[in-house]
Parts: C-alpha cells; sequence; structure tokens
C-alpha cells in the first residue's frame, strides 16, 4: 500500500456556496490522499457534499459556489493554480468524469460516435475519420457495446448502454484518474452489476485510479479497497474498507452499516433519528452530535479532528480522539 | 347517513370478498397504425390480497417491468385493457358514486418523489387540510388540528415543527413521513405505496420502513409496496410478486422466495444485490447478450430466454406458465414443469 505513488492529494479542501443567507459550507477543510491504481470510494447521504467534492476535483465548480481554499495537487501540481486553458487540457487527459445521469450528459442530436470523436479532436487535434472510427469502436467494445452503437443516437440505448457510453468516454484519452459520481444509481440492480463489471474491467486495464462516489454502502464495499464516509461537508472516518465494515470506528459509519436491510435477518434494521445540520450556521461542535447516541458534552463545544487511530484508519471523533490522548 | 354507511360496510364484509382482487389484468400502450409500436406493460395478472389479517405484499421488478402500471391500474389512474379490478368485491369499472368515494377513502397512495406531490406555495398544513373538507372527517378547526396532530405523531413527527412549514423547509424524509401521516387520516385499509423509500437517503429509509410495518401492525393497513429494491422487500413484506417484463416470474412468501429463490431471474436478482460486507463480493461475472438490449420484443416464447442460463428449446416455443413449486410458491420457468 505504502509503496504506490500518491497521485492525488487533497489538503484542506473547502468549497462554499454563496446564499443571500450567508455561505453554505458544501465541504468544510477535507483532506485525503488517493494512491494510483486504487479504487478511492467517498460516500454519504444526499447534502453532504460529496458532488460538490468531485466537482472541485475537476475544477468544475460553478457560481454560486467557490473554492475558498485548499490545495488539490495532482501529480505534484496543484491544479487550484492552473490557468483556466491548462485545467482544460489536464481534464479529460489525467482526470476524468462519469456523471451521475447518463442519460442527461449525452447530447441527443448527435451520434455516439460524433460525440466521442468530439473528445479526442479536441484534445488530440484533427484525426482522419477512418482512424477515429476504428478507435471509437475499440472503446465501444473495451465497455462491452456493439460496434453498431457508434452509429446511434442516445435515446436507441438503454440506461445502462448509455451509462456504458460514459465510461467509453471517460477512457477515451487514458486518463490517470477516473471520477464517477454516482455512476450506477438510476439503473436496475442487474445493469448496475454489469456496469461496475465493466468499470472495474476498464480500471484495471488502463491501471488508472477510480474515485467512486456514492451513497450505497453495499456498492462501495464490493468495488473499492479504502473509502471516506462524508459528514455534513466534513470527513468523518477514512480507511481500509475491509476493516471499516468490520470495525467502523465513527458512530455515523456504523449506524448507516447497521441501517442496511440485509438479506439474513428480516426486520432487522434501524435507522438514524434526526438531520443533519443546516451547512448554512454549522454547529460548534462535532456535526453529528445532534444524532449520536454516544454523544458526549465536549462534543457539542469543539470540533473532533481526523485523527489517524490505527494504521491507515483515519476518524473525526472525541469518542477515539481521547482513547489516544 | 353514517348509519347506512355502516349497515352497508357490514354487508360487505359478511361477503368476505377479498379486500382487493386482481384478475387477468392486462395493460397494452399505445396502438398506432397497424398495431405498431404497442407495448405490453402488464399481461394477465392476478393477485388477491384478504380483509385481515393486514399484510405487506410486494410487487417488485426491474425498471419496465410493468410495477408502476400496476399501481396505477389498481388506483384506478388507467383503465385496464383486459380483467378486473374488484375492490370488496366491486368492479372498479362499474362503481357508482358512493362506493367510488369509499375506494377514495379507503385506498390511499403514496408516491416516489417527495418532492413533487407538494404545491411550493402553501404550508404543509393545506395537504391535511384539503383531505378533512374533502371526505368531511370533522367538524371544526379544533378537531381538525387534533387529528392532524394525532396522525403526525403516529408517523413520527413533532406537529409543531412541521405544521406552518413550507415544503422546502423539509427534508425528503419528512415529507414523505408527511405522506404517509396524510393517507393515515383517514383510515384507509390499503395503502400503494410505488417506490416510497428510493429516494430517501439510507439512514432514513430504515426509519420510513419501520412506519409502514407499524400501520399495518397497530392499524391494521394492508400495503402494496412496489419496490425495484430486493432488500427492503425482504425486510418488511410478507409476500412477494417478482415480475419480469410484465409478466409474473416467481411469487410468495417473501422470506422463503427471496433467500431461495427458483426462477432463474430472481436468482440473478438476488445475486446482484451489492452485500454491504467486503467479505462476500460478487460471484462470477455476468454478461448481458448485446443484441437482448436492443431487440427485446421479438421472442415469442420465454422473455428470460435470452439471459437465462438454463435456457431448454421449450422455452422458445411458447411463456412458461406458473407452475406450483411449494405452498403459495408460484414459479413461471419450465425447470419446475
Amino acid at each position: 500500500m505504502t509503496e504506490r505513488k500518491q497521485i492525488l492529494e487533497v489538503k484542506d479542501l473547502r468549497v462554499y456556496y454563496h446564499t443571500n443567507r450567508g455561505s453554505v459550507r458544501a465541504v468544510d477543510g477535507v483532506s485525503f490522499n488517493v494512491q494510483e491504481g486504487e479504487s478511492f470510494g467517498i460516500i454519504g447521504e444526499s447534502g453532504c457534499g460529496k458532488s460538490t467534492m468531485a466537482m472541485a476535483l475537476l475544477r468544475l465548480v460553478v457560481s454560486p459556489g467557490t473554492i475558498e481554499g485548499g490545495q488539490i495537487f495532482l501529480d505534484g501540481t496543484d491544479i487550484l493554480t492552473l490557468d483556466s486553458e491548462l485545467i482544460r487540457k489536464i481534464r479529460w487527459s489525467q482526470i476524468s468524469f462519469i456523471p451521475q445521469g447518463a442519460m442527461n450528459s449525452l447530447n441527443p442530436v448527435m451520434r455516439i460516435g460524433s460525440q466521442i470523436a468530439d473528445v479526442i479532436t479536441t484534445h488530440q487535434g484533427y484525426q482522419p475519420e477512418k482512424v477515429l472510427k476504428k478507435r471509437i469502436q475499440r472503446l465501444l467494445s473495451t465497455v462491452g457495446l456493439i460496434h453498431r452503437v457508434y452509429r446511434m443516437y442516445p435515446h436507441e440505448l438503454s440506461g445502462g448502454m448509455k451509462q456504458r457510453v460514459c465510461i467509453a468516454m471517460a477512457i477515451t484519452l487514458d486518463p490517470e484518474i477516473i471520477i464517477a459520481d454516482e455512476p450506477t444509481s438510476a439503473l436496475d440492480v442487474v445493469v448496475q452489476r454489469v456496469v461496475m463489471q465493466t468499470l472495474v474491467d476498464v480500471q484495471e486495464r488502463l491501471g488508472a485510479t477510480l474515485i467512486l462516489i456514492g451513497h450505497d454502502m453495499g456498492l462501495q464495499a464490493q468495488v473499492v479497497n479504502r473509502q471516506a464516509v462524508m459528514y455534513a461537508g466534513k470527513i468523518a472516518e477514512i480507511g481500509e474498507v475491509k476493516t471499516m465494515y468490520k470495525n467502523p470506528l465513527h458512530p455515523y459509519t456504523k449506524l448507516l452499516i447497521e441501517s442496511l436491510p440485509t438479506l439474513q435477518l428480516r426486520h432487522d434494521f434501524r435507522g438514524i433519528p434526526g438531520l443533519p445540520p443546516s451547512l448554512l450556521n454549522p454547529p460548534k461542535g462535532c456535526a453529528f452530535s445532534n444524532r449520536c447516541p454516544y454523544v458526549m458534552e465536549h462534543c457539542r463545544e469543539a470540533m473532533p479532528k481526523l485523527v489517524e487511530i490505527q494504521p491507515n484508519h483515519f476518524v473525526a471523533c472525541h469518542l477515539h480522539s481521547e482513547v489516544v490522548r | 347517513m353514517s348509519v347506512q354507511k355502516e349497515v352497508q360496510t357490514n354487508i360487505l364484509n359478511q361477503t368476505q370478498a377479498p379486500l382487493l382482487e386482481v384478475c387477468n389484468l392486462t395493460k397494452v400502450f399505445g396502438s398506432g397504425l397497424l398495431q405498431r409500436g404497442q407495448k405490453v406493460a402488464l399481461e394477465n395478472f392476478s393477485m388477491s390480497i384478504q380483509d385481515s389479517p393486514p399484510k405487506i405484499i410486494s410487487i417488485a421488478g426491474e425498471s419496465g417491468s410493468g410495477k408502476t402500471t400496476l399501481a396505477r391500474l389498481v388506483l384506478g389512474f388507467l383503465l385496464p385493457t383486459q380483467g378486473e379490478i374488484r375492490y370488496q368485491g366491486k368492479d372498479l369499472k362499474m362503481m357508482d358514486q358512493k362506493s367510488w368515494q369509499i375506494f377514495r377513502r379507503e385506498v390511499q397512495a403514496i408516491f416516489q418523489d417527495p418532492y413533487g406531490v407538494y404545491n411550493p406555495f402553501y404550508p404543509i398544513d393545506r395537504v391535511f387540510e384539503i383531505v378533512i373538507q374533502k371526505f368531511h372527517l370533522t367538524k371544526n378547526r379544533q378537531e381538525s388540528r387534533r387529528i392532524t396532530e394525532e396522525a403526525l405523531v403516529v408517523v413520527g413527527l413533532r406537529p409543531d415543527e412541521i405544521l406552518g412549514k413550507y415544503p422546502h423547509q423539509l427534508s425528503g424524509g419528512q415529507r414523505q413521513r408527511i405522506m404517509l401521516a396524510r393517507a393515515f387520516l383517514l383510515k384507509p385499509k390499503l395503502i400503494i405505496a410505488d417506490e416510497p423509500v428510493s429516494m430517501i437517503d439510507a439512514s432514513m429509509r430504515a426509519i420510513i420502513l419501520k412506519i409502514i410495518m407499524d400501520l399495518k401492525d397497530n392499524f391494521g393497513i394492508s400495503f402494496l409496496y412496489i419496490t425495484h429494491d430486493l432488500s427492503t422487500a425482504f425486510q418488511i413484506s410478507d409476500d412477494i410478486i417478482i415480475l419480469y417484463d410484465g409478466l409474473v416470474a416467481e411469487s410468495g412468501d417473501a422470506e422463503i422466495v427471496i433467500s431461495g429463490p427458483k426462477h432463474p431471474y430472481v436468482q440473478l436478482l438476488v445475486e446482484s444485490i451489492p452485500i454491504p460486507d467486503p467479505e462476500q463480493p460478487w460471484q462470477g461475472r455476468i454478461e448481458l447478450p448485446p443484441e437482448e438490449e436492443l431487440e427485446k420484443d421479438t421472442l415469442r416464447g420465454c422473455k428470460f430466454y435470452r439471459r437465462c442460463p438454463y435456457k431448454m428449446e421449450m422455452c422458445l416455443k411458447s411463456p412458461p406458465p406458473l407452475y406450483n413449486i411449494g405452498a403459495d410458491h408460484l414459479a413461471a420457468c419450465y425447470l419446475y414443469k
């Protein structure tokens, strides 16, 4: 694990949305590293800032959002300092993106082939159509689509096929990092499995790094090696998936795993009562303190820091930081 | 008036007609010239829900399997192409106005999108006021307020935190619980819940499912729980019916069907659920035959043929009927002939 090269390093990233009522702290002081070739998961519930994070990694945060501070090192260069022309070159060739709703991200009036060709010609300049076609058809078969898809329009494809077209598009330029934001949330379970299978195959073949953003603990457990759990704009826990599911340290992670319905025991699940705090005026202490069954007085006063409790296992919770102290 | 109504319901109860009975229901969408572009959304579907004990019956299937069509047919939003839906013995199509009123009151619906069902310009209270007025539930304002608060408490909400607020001030989970409270207000016998938790976060999902189970256990409300998620169906439902492309693939006791699926499609479906345990990875690989996705409708026999690992010659000739493979356990597959 440690021998691997660190490909992405996020340091104290802050992304705020500015509204009339104040700043919404969607991503608030997040730091993590991703190693080359690994699958890294970012998991959290709606509104926890995970999609904003994806946008920030691509530097695609749009108004009223702004990146307020922090650094994102991609291969050692801070992409937040690059000018927009340079960042355009990096997008797709070094860091590519698979969006959530593939149905809405393809152009309905362009054939699949020309949409993918666009990606290639924009980055690598003009290429004769014959060469392009061959290359695109090879790409399509990598993701398990037939050559005929090249000439088809998005409406002729099923949801799973469109999602696979998006995967093909994301790997067109052999990127080092693929960011997938809930790539299968609109798909049926069987198709979801096929799409994930495709994504993992492609990632392994390219030796690329995958950052999988999602809300489904089950899917993350199946796909990623390491994951970060986000809550209210902050990271609650980061660690290897295998240890995290066996021994979750943060109460939120623990409850989130317990709230999943299983297929073994019936009537065996419970939710987490309460709501996440508003990101407009986040509480002074721990953001989870109002829902946490283990809450202590200290939790409402001071924000817990992300601390390494076990090797490679970080948690932001006073329950654990006290032990260390 | 009210005495009359009571007598009427008593008579109905004596006849012991099932609460809801669906017989050979078929729905075909679209016609067009020369009957091209027709889509059979639901074919020859039958089921029944008894008056008591209350049950949660899941209708599961992937998108396009016909589960929402079924919900819309049962609610009377769509007219069946063929077949009958009977509520307490009365055909929905033949109902007089009075029975229709009773049906409208006793059968309630919860929909998938808790954002789309509210009018953003009115406070939440209006959702309750409308039903109270429409069905003359109370005589005065105080009483209306009381029963509204009561309903909110049943679904685990604090009335003072909800009433007077506007939809945008509430979370998806709160809104979906308000929909349950609204339905509860009418003391329904049956709630059709079409994907009620698919847009809700995991931590809230369990809470809503618990409320559904409470409503069944404590208030005798039956549910038709329509879902694509077999794990929640397994958790809360008594019976399950799994649809594939408009036809029943397998049906029976939810626990038996999901822990030991017999139909190859249901087996594939259960295997594909991602288990939240990294030590239990998906076994093997699955491939979707590429042409299947493009030309789904050209088949005469079993609709699952192209994806089936056990395909036999007979599967191509005619669609398999439902075979009895255990106590109330049916599967539409020639393997069980």
